[in-house]
């Protein structure tokens, strides 16, 4: 550490009138090779997101931006009364809490079994991975098939042959979350998996060690070391994971319209229907300012999150 | 990585009976899960060389009594694959080249050159990672719209100049390196350009790889907006947004369908396959530091 | 009127040319006298949208021929064509961003909307200019107008939902078509449904946005063509609580329960059209142009005879409501004086000019659900005849199996009616009913249309008055 900073100082003292010559040229140096970032983020990121505040105040004249009206918290006010609003974030909690149920915990013990194995682990880690490399559209619609509610679905066809009802995994409320939360997992458990192998690699093998020697089964070793060792990842990737599901837009698109009924109707879906189909801008920016809120808190906690781990 | 290290069992434990009885067990589950994810791609494969009444038939059958290659001959065509592939490379490229120049002249300034207000620069980069696109997505077409972007491929490419978790690694990676090369090159009379083409852009090589091969995966993936700025040009669409659109508007056989699909993902899969050590160090890189 | 003359030759030799083209039918004659000149001689250029296929080369290149005639007769207009299909995502960016062709196509469910955000220019002027309020069919342009009845699009074609079936199916259970009632209509569906085989006898959209859709239509069908009521001063009250919309919610549930009787398809997410000509479904409900005019165009090798299309049932005072379906061209009142105007001109031009309609006749039955499709009038009285009369040479779909349909059409009964205020909300809420109903053996029809009814006013309704 000290040698640079040393050297450092000795180049400064050689040129002192080098640098506070040149201080200005090599500002506007530095800045022209940040132009395009500041005008990228600019166009495509800062003014849009200001932009969706200040269209959430106004009844949005798409012809003509000047001619929009300040409404104050009119758009709030029909966005809190909509039923949908109430459903869609409904649908996200419950997307959440059966995620955790469903998707979270399969990395996790995925990741400790196939860290377990002596042989063919690389085998294991690029099949599971396999999925989360193609586009999540193209997967949606393979198993919009297989969850055909005709007797030929995949799905059905397998329940049938083991003596079951055939069911509209996408038609039947009490099923649409479960199927559509499968999708993901698949999707997605892969490259989460290698993240917790990751770490696994970095837990030191004298714990379980020593915890042999103190007679630990292997069951109480998982519980006592790997467990506890894993659970500063599965906090980061829990938030994640969160930050994901509110987000939930493909799977309604394609396969539900955020059906049946509104069980699969989510936050971004709706905004996008009373943005781009009733072309009610202003209220759909609404739904914007305060999916911004959720995700931005949601990001806030992210970061607490990971930078206490890291310490 | 792969060597026979031990982890929870011990390998004494692992000769017992038990021992091996529970590896045997472990061993079924991980290949279970392994067939369940393999299923779709399968599925997708060999639904694809079913007759449509096959596909749809009450009993299961994985394989067709006979395999209809010829679906996938018709797929080809029916989906115009060449044309989304061509478009979806072409697409990609530019994003990738688009992303990497912005991401990595902005990184290095902010890293080596010390612009007056970096960090609050960096804070303003890195806020756009805590509220994703889609929650802005709507001003954000209306902006694009305004400034003539829809319906040319230039909408995308310019948009992928946002990547502040690209900035951020680079930044870091920079930061990571020796100040003296850059202290005597700059003795040397090189300039912040010469410094940065000659210096930074070799050393940068492994990350730099890394960094392509996942955005070209992760811009391949892309779907929401490119669909809302090709949405008027079908001639330019990417695979996604195809894929969907005839989905939508039209009454596709599920064996076309399916063959079609299977044929859309492989060059993805292989991409993986092929590249899986790069794709899964890039990957670990998004876990710790993002 | 002397360049006339010379687009007339023109035209001649083309049919000297493609003999196959015109045959001896002529053209029927709209009283119209067009401008020599347009905005006074100013240069001005316009857009026009056309949604031409890729793979239909012949017709983008015959629509281009027009505009360079076009372009002869007034030389100082530059006209171009832009591929453009209407999508409601696309649509909004071409407003926002001011690029929207001067002369644009919308679906026929559009325009009141598009009226209320001010996008299309007022045509009352050139209407009345050209006599065009005597030409068009007068219940269209009322579509097209607003509460003070200026209009503001060009009607280009339109149609109707009705009832598709398979005529096998149908037949074999000793039926000819569909029943002109409901109750008639329910009990067949019921009868030749055979739920353990995947036969529907029934199918129409059931969930999503599309079910609500196809539910207004269904209830539109039962005589409750008021769903949601316009008060006139703002606020709106949903009316659909109660009466017919209840009845038709009742019609589902009874196709659907018990289990056993099941007439509808299992898949609440399938399309009627495709679920019937994959013999999964043996009457659709669905608009002609979606279903049987799309299958014409787009799936050329499916066999058409298979299947007949009629009008919806009757409602109880014997009429026949219906959504609206179709296209219809605007002119973007974003654009100058001298481009709508040449836009204007271009348009009549190019549909009703005695050189061009024959042209533009040819490219709608290539391009749009036309070539048989059962289509509404688009002109008033006598001239809707002479246009008939003249399409029958590019008629290639088996129109003796719409026959039905064009009975209640010249019987007066088929009732165009707008899609109701709040559309795309409305139909999101009324989905979860139909959801409920289709799902739910328990469920109670009038008391879930009630409670939704109720909802919908508080929540949708009450706090958008006003804006």
């Amino acid at each position: 550490m000290t040698l640079p900073l040393r050297k450092e100082r000795t180049v400064a003292a050689e040129m002192p009138h080098y640098r506070s010559q040149i201080r200005w040229r090599e500002q506007l140096v530095a800045y022209l090779f940040l132009l395009p970032a500041i005008a990228a983020f600019t166009v495509f990121a800062w003014w849009p997101i200001l932009n969706s505040i200040v269209m959430s105040f106004q009844q949005v004249d798409l012809m003509d931006a000047g001619a929009s009206t300040w409404i104050g918290f009119r758009n709030f006010e029909r966005m809190f009364a909509d039923p949908t609003f109430v459903a869609s974030w409904r649908n996200s909690f419950e997307f959440a809490g059966l995620s955790i149920l469903i998707g979270f915990f399969v990395p996790v013990f995925v990741s400790i079994l196939v860290n377990e194995m002596r042989a063919a682990k690389s085998f294991f880690r690029i099949v599971y991975f396999l999925p989360s490399v193609i586009p999540p559209l193209i997967g949606i619609l393979v198993w919009q098939l297989i969850y055909s509610p005709q007797p030929g679905g995949l799905l059905n066809q397998v329940v049938i042959g083991l003596g079951g009802t055939r069911a509209g995994w996408l038609q039947d409320v009490s099923l649409v979350k479960p199927s559509i939360l499968v999708i993901m997992t698949w999707g997605g458990f892969g490259a989460t998996m290698l993240i917790y192998l990751a770490a696994l690699q970095d837990l030191p093998i004298e714990l379980y060690e020593a915890a042999e020697i103190d007679g630990a089964r292997p069951w109480d070793r998982i519980r006592f070391i790997t467990l506890p060792y894993l659970r500063p990842t599965m906090l980061v990737l829990l938030i994640v994971q969160v930050l994901g599901i509110v987000q939930i837009f493909m799977e309604p698109l394609v396969l539900t319209e955020g059906g049946p009924g509104q069980a699969t109707m989510t936050p971004v879906f709706t905004l996008y229907r009373k943005g781009f189909l009733n072309g009610d801008y202003g209220l759909a920016a609404a739904w914007s300012v305060l999916l911004m809120i959720v995700l931005g808190a949601l990001s806030l906690v992210y970061l607490r999150v990971t930078r206490a781990t890291q310490q | 990585m792969d060597a026979s290290v031990r982890a929870v069992l011990s390998d004494l434990e692992v000769k017992t009976p038990r021992g091996r009885l529970t590896y045997i067990l472990i061993t079924l589950v991980l290949l279970l899960l392994a067939v369940f994810v393999v299923v779709p791609f399968i599925y997708a494969f060999t639904s694809g060389l079913k007759t449509s009444r096959e596909v749809f038939s009450a009993t299961f059958q994985l394989f067709p009594a006979v395999a209809n290659w010829d679906n996938y001959g018709q797929a080809w065509d029916y989906f115009n694959l060449p044309r989304l592939f061509l478009n979806t490379t072409f697409l990609v490229i530019g994003g990738l080249f688009v992303q990497l120049t912005v991401s990595m002249l902005a990184a290095y300034s902010l890293s080596k050159l010390k612009p007056i207000g970096g960090r609050f620069l960096l804070i303003g980069f890195l806020t756009t990672l805590m509220i994703p696109g889609i929650a802005y997505i709507i001003p954000l077409y209306v902006t694009a719209a305004r400034l003539g972007l829809l319906g040319s491929y230039w909408g995308l490419w310019l948009s992928y100049g946002v990547n502040a978790f690209m900035i951020f690694i680079f930044k870091n990676f920079f930061d990571g390196l020796p100040p003296e090369i850059f202290d005597s090159a700059r003795v040397d009379g090189a300039s912040a350009l010469q410094i940065f083409w000659s210096i930074v852009l070799p050393l940068s090589r492994p990350i730099l790889i890394v960094l392509s091969i996942l955005t070209f995966v992760n811009l391949w993936k892309d779907f929401l907006w490119p669909y809302l700025v090709l949405l008027g040009e079908p001639d330019l669409q990417p695979i996604s947004v195809a894929l969907f659109v005839v989905e939508q508007r039209s009454a596709t056989p599920p064996n076309i369908q399916m063959a079609g699909y299977f044929m859309a993902m492989l060059p993805p899969l292989l991409i993986a396959i092929v590249l899986q050590r790069y794709m899964q160090r890039g990957l670990s890189l998004g876990a710790v530091k993002g | 009127m002397k360049r006339f003359t010379l687009v007339f030759v023109f035209c001649l030799m083309l049919i000297a040319v493609a003999p196959l083209a015109a045959q001896d039918v002529t053209p029927p004659e709209f009283p119209l006298t067009l401008p020599d000149t347009i905005a006074e001689g100013r240069d001005v250029s316009i857009t026009i949208s056309a949604c031409i296929g890729e793979d239909q080369e012949q017709q983008r290149l015959d629509f281009d021929a027009q505009l360079a005639r076009f372009m002869e007769v007034y030389p100082n207009v530059t006209v171009e064509r832009t591929q453009y299909c209407f999508s409601p995502e696309s649509f909004a960016a071409l407003v926002a961003g001011g690029t929207l062709p001067t002369v644009f196509g919308v679906p026929a469910t559009e325009p009141q909307r598009l009226i209320a955000q001010g996008v299309p220019a007022n045509l009352s002027a050139a209407f009345e200019q050209f006599g065009l309020n005597d030409i068009y069919n007068p219940t269209l342009l009322a579509l097209l107008s607003d509460a003070e009845g200026n209009v503001y699009g060009f009607p280009e074609f339109s149609y109707a939902q009705g009832i598709g079936w398979d005529i096998a199916a149908l037949s074999a259970a000793g039926y000819d078509a569909p029943p002109a009632t409901w109750e008639e209509f329910g009990a067949v569906a019921q009868e030749v449904a055979d739920p353990a085989a995947g036969l529907a006898g029934f199918a129409m959209f059931l969930s999503g946005g599309g079910g609500g859709w196809h539910f207004t239509n269904l209830a539109y069908g039962f005589g409750a063509t008021e769903l949601i009521r316009d008060n006139g001063d703002g606020t709106y009250t949903a009316v659909y609580g109660e009466g017919a919309a209840v009845e038709a919610m009742q019609f589902l549930y009874d196709l659907r329960w018990p289990d056993a009787e099941n007439a509808l398809p299992l898949d609440l997410a399938s399309n009627p059209t495709f679920e019937t000509v994959d013999g999964r479904a043996v009457m659709f409900m669905s608009p002609a142009d979606g279903s049987i005019g799309w299958l014409h165009v787009n799936m050329p090798d499916v066999d058409l005879t298979r299947f007949g299309y009629t009008a919806m049932p009757q409602a109880p005072d014997g009429l026949r409501y219906t959504l609206t379906g179709g296209s219809h061209q605007m002119v973007f009142a974003g654009a100058s004086a001298d481009q709508q105007e040449a836009a204007i001109v271009f348009q009549v031009w190019r549909t009703l000019s005695p050189g061009e309609f024959a042209p533009s006749r040819a490219i709608f039955h290539a391009t749009q659900a036309g070539a048989g499709t059962p289509v509404l009038p688009i002109f008033a009285g006598e001239l809707q005849a002479a246009v008939d009369a003249f399409d029958q040479q590019f008629i290639t779909m088996p129109v003796e199996n719409y026959q039905g349909f064009y009975d209640a059409l010249n019987a007066g009964e088929i009732v165009l009616v707008p899609e109701p205020p709040f559309a795309q909300d409305f139909y999101v809420a009324i989905a979860e009913v139909m959801t409920t109903v289709l799902t739910d053996e328990s469920a109670d029809v009038p008391a879930l249309m009630a409670a939704n009814a109720e909802a919908f006013q508080t929540g949708i309704l009450d706090p958008a008055a006003g804006s």
